[in-house]
């Protein structure tokens, strides 16, 4: 294979695909970037068999081919290398070199078909969404996902697609989020894929403003089309839990209250708190809510009286202070609305106003008290 | 499918029917000593699995086949016991030179272990659908050497294993697996191989000459390992060793032996002792039946001696003698499994060896 290109129009597709190049792998392979000119097209993929990305940039060619050549190295030049035409010739036996008019380097690369290769499986759906859309779901949705590798099925976000309504959903088992969407154009219910968390980071990171993502699926991916790239997640096995069943539908104990002023008196009143349990203090009474924290191995204690709406039942209950914050860290609106049950059954969160067509919830469970 | 595969008949047609009738359990727990086909079967299956080719499967030759045989199949993985300081790429290099001759002692020399850290990345791994569209295959070979963590931690897995995941499990020794995990597993045995299935592997693949071939397959204890290990090595220093142990202890002098054991104690390799002291088995179980046989060269058993001071060392002794030596080399040899300082194991042997032997003389 042959072809020219000039750095600059490399240099970032480049990046993008090397980012996903694993620092450290048992599969000697996927350390290379997968190279494949056709049409003037060189296309560009790497994968860490969690997520696989592709892009491609236009190149001159008289010869097209494949190869596969080592991330790092490859990364490393391109960082280097001030604006010049890359002149690349690759032989044979995969190595590639590459002329520019400053010098000239050569690399050894591996047959690209020892690469592995997502397959052109049967696309059994396709949904487009704006890309600003699937940005805001499932930025509001990955912090609550599952990192204890315990449980797989949890380790991903359930994406799910029903009549003219997109779900992202995650958990770990302490907490929630649930953000549905009804602007989706979506004929007809088609179920849930629990997604690379990887691979929603991927689109985030590369996605430009503005235009649309074609979502499709296959039996065992999810890819998103946008712009240059496609971005594959292998899917999780295995079955969602039942979310819907342990969102309570009776909590009637309503907190409203300024985001920003929560947000801030945890913080402060975290610095009291034990460093393992992180666990804090809500005393609800009426319109005021009391944030405290204590120590006892190391004699410390904080409190602060923040004013809200409350007029529900006095009580009090214990969070883990980083929970609350992820809470409050998504939610944009000024004021946040909690519902609360007792102090030991689940509580609820959103904006104190949803946007058109839009529905953000966020659940967290207690810590237990012990007086 | 198996067509490279030594002998286990009735394993290849016990696999040839399962596959194709789609019948696979979910984990499979292959047992019985080195270099009888197990490792050589799992990655067999696995070629099969995810072989592209319509009629001729495994085909080697498709993209998949290669994959696997480069160890580069991103749904086919290989576990074994390492270091902890292990490179990926010095683990990599070892994956490759096992399933390129899987029937050949592949491992990292020393305190080996499949830690907690491998069985979590697999836990990681295993929760996603096959990357290439067939059936994943996880092959964890001496699984014994999962630590305790490890092993409970593979529990769950192997218990609700994900769809489209088979799991391979080889073990040398079935009672060095805790039951749990045996439990939540297919068994199945690997006999020893015979003599002539490993003597006809010997000719056929390893272009060995008969007569060789035949000495070969009759020490190599049904193992095919050890087969080509004793083919490459040759069994000469093992064998000198052995003749010499028979002939000293029919001395008196018991600096000779002591300085015996000393000697074979400084080849520091516990491997080499255990063929040693295998040999000495076969070599007096060889002059026994030539002494029985009317002392007539074709009726040696083993074939392995062409030296006639061991014929006269059996004498004076009847045919009794034969098992009560033969089961003092056995235990000794069980005794060096179990990691009892090796000096006095020889020395040991070969004073109870004597008093078998003095017994009579
Ligand atoms: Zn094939």
């Amino acid at each position: 294979m042959r072809f020219s290109v000039k750095s600059s129009d490399l240099r970032n597709v480049l990046l993008s695909v090397i980012n996903v190049v694993p620092a450290k792998t048992t599969l000697p392979i996927l350390g290379n970037v997968l190279l494949s000119l056709k049409d003037n097209k060189l296309c560009l993929s790497a994968t860490d068999l969690e997520v696989t990305i592709r892009t491609f940039v236009e190149v001159k060619t008289d010869k097209e081919g494949g190869v596969a050549l080592p991330g790092k190295i490859i990364g490393d030049i391109i960082r280097q290398l001030p604006d010049v035409t890359l002149d690349i010739t690759v032989d044979e036996n995969y190595r590639a070199n590459i002329k520019t008019d400053i010098g000239e380097y050569v690399i050894s690369g591996e047959n690209e078909s020892e690469f592995p290769s997502v397959p052109k499986a049967d696309i059994k759906h396709e949904i487009d969404v704006e890309s600003d859309v699937l940005e805001r779901i499932i930025s509001k949705a990955l912090f609550a996902i599952s990192m204890d590798g315990v449980k797989s099925s949890i380790m991903g976000v359930y994406l799910q697609f029903l009549k003219n309504e997109f779900r992202a959903v995650s958990t770990d088992g302490h907490r929630l989020v649930r953000v549905i969407n009804k602007n989706v154009k979506i004929k007809e219910d088609i179920g849930g894929y629990i997604t690379s968390p990887k691979a929603l980071g991927q689109f985030l990171k590369n996605r430009s403003e503005g235009g649309t993502v074609k979502l499709s699926i296959s039996d065992n991916y999810l890819m998103f089309n946008f712009d240059n790239f496609v971005v594959y997640s292998r899917l999780i096995e295995g079955m969602y839990p039942d979310y819907e069943k342990v969102i309570p539908k009776d909590n009637k104990n309503r907190l409203m209250v300024d985001r920003n002023m929560m947000e801030s008196s945890v913080k402060r009143i975290l610095v009291f708190a034990n460093k393992v349990t992180q666990q804090i203090k809500l005393k609800l009474s009426e319109n005021s809510v009391e944030i405290s924290s204590e120590d006892v191995d190391y004699g410390k204690e904080g409190r602060e009286k923040i004013t809200a709406d409350y007029n529900g039942e006095e009580m009090t209950i214990g969070y883990n202070a980083g929970y609350l914050l992820d809470i409050l860290g998504h939610i944009d609106t000024e004021k946040v609305v909690f519902d609360f049950g007792s102090s030991t059954s689940a509580g609820l969160a959103y904006p104190s106003e949803q946007r058109e067509n839009e529905d953000i919830l966020m659940l967290v469970m207690p810590i237990k008290l012990i007086d | 499918m198996f067509e490279d595969i030594i002998g286990q008949k009735k394993i290849k047609q016990f696999f040839t029917t399962v596959i194709k009738s789609n019948r696979l359990s979910h984990a499979y727990l292959f047992y019985g000593i080195e270099g009888t086909g197990k490792d050589a079967f799992a990655f067999e299956i696995a070629r099969s699995l995810n072989c592209k080719d319509s009629d001729n499967i495994p085909c080697n030759k498709c993209i998949s086949c290669i994959k696997i045989n480069k160890m580069g199949h991103p749904d086919v993985d290989y576990i074994m016991p390492v270091f902890s300081k292990s490179s990926d790429e010095e683990i990599y290099l070892k994956k490759r030179e096992k399933i390129q001759d899987p029937y050949k002692r592949v491992m990292f020399e020393g305190n080996t272990s499949i830690s907690i850290e491998i069985i979590r990345n697999l836990k990681n791994s295993s929760a996603f659908k096959p990357f290439e569209g067939k059936k994943r295959v996880t092959i964890i070979s001496k699984a014994e050497k999962m630590t305790l963590e490890a092993a409970n931690s593979i529990l769950k897995l192997l218990e609700e294993p994900p769809k489209d995941l088979l799991f391979i499990l080889t073990v040398n020794d079935l009672g060095l697996i805790i039951p749990t995990i045996r439990s939540r597993c297919t068994g199945v045995k690997f006999p020893p191989l015979s003599k002539e299935e490993i003597r006809d592997a010997l000719i056929k693949n390893l272009k060995v000459d008969k007569q060789e071939a035949e000495t070969i397959s009759n020490i190599s204890g049904g193992s095919f390992s050890k087969a080509s290990e004793y083919l490459q090595e040759g069994i000469g220093e093992k064998k000198e060793f052995a003749e010499k142990l028979l002939e000293i202890i029919f001395l008196k002098n018991s600096k000779i032996y002591l300085d015996f054991a000393e000697e074979l104690v400084n080849k520091r390799n516990l491997e080499f002792v255990k063929d040693v002291l295998a040999i000495i088995n076969l070599l007096v179980r060889d002059a026994f039946y030539y002494k029985i046989n009317n002392e007539s060269k074709t009726d040696i058993k083993y074939k392995i001696h062409d030296n006639s001071n061991i014929n006269q060392l059996v004498v004076n002794l009847s045919y009794d003698y034969l098992e009560l030596i033969n089961s003092e080399i056995e235990k000794s040899i069980d005794l060096i499994d179990k990691n009892i300082y090796l000096y006095l194991i020889i020395v040991n042997l070969i004073t109870n060896i004597r008093k078998i032997i003095n017994k009579k003389i």
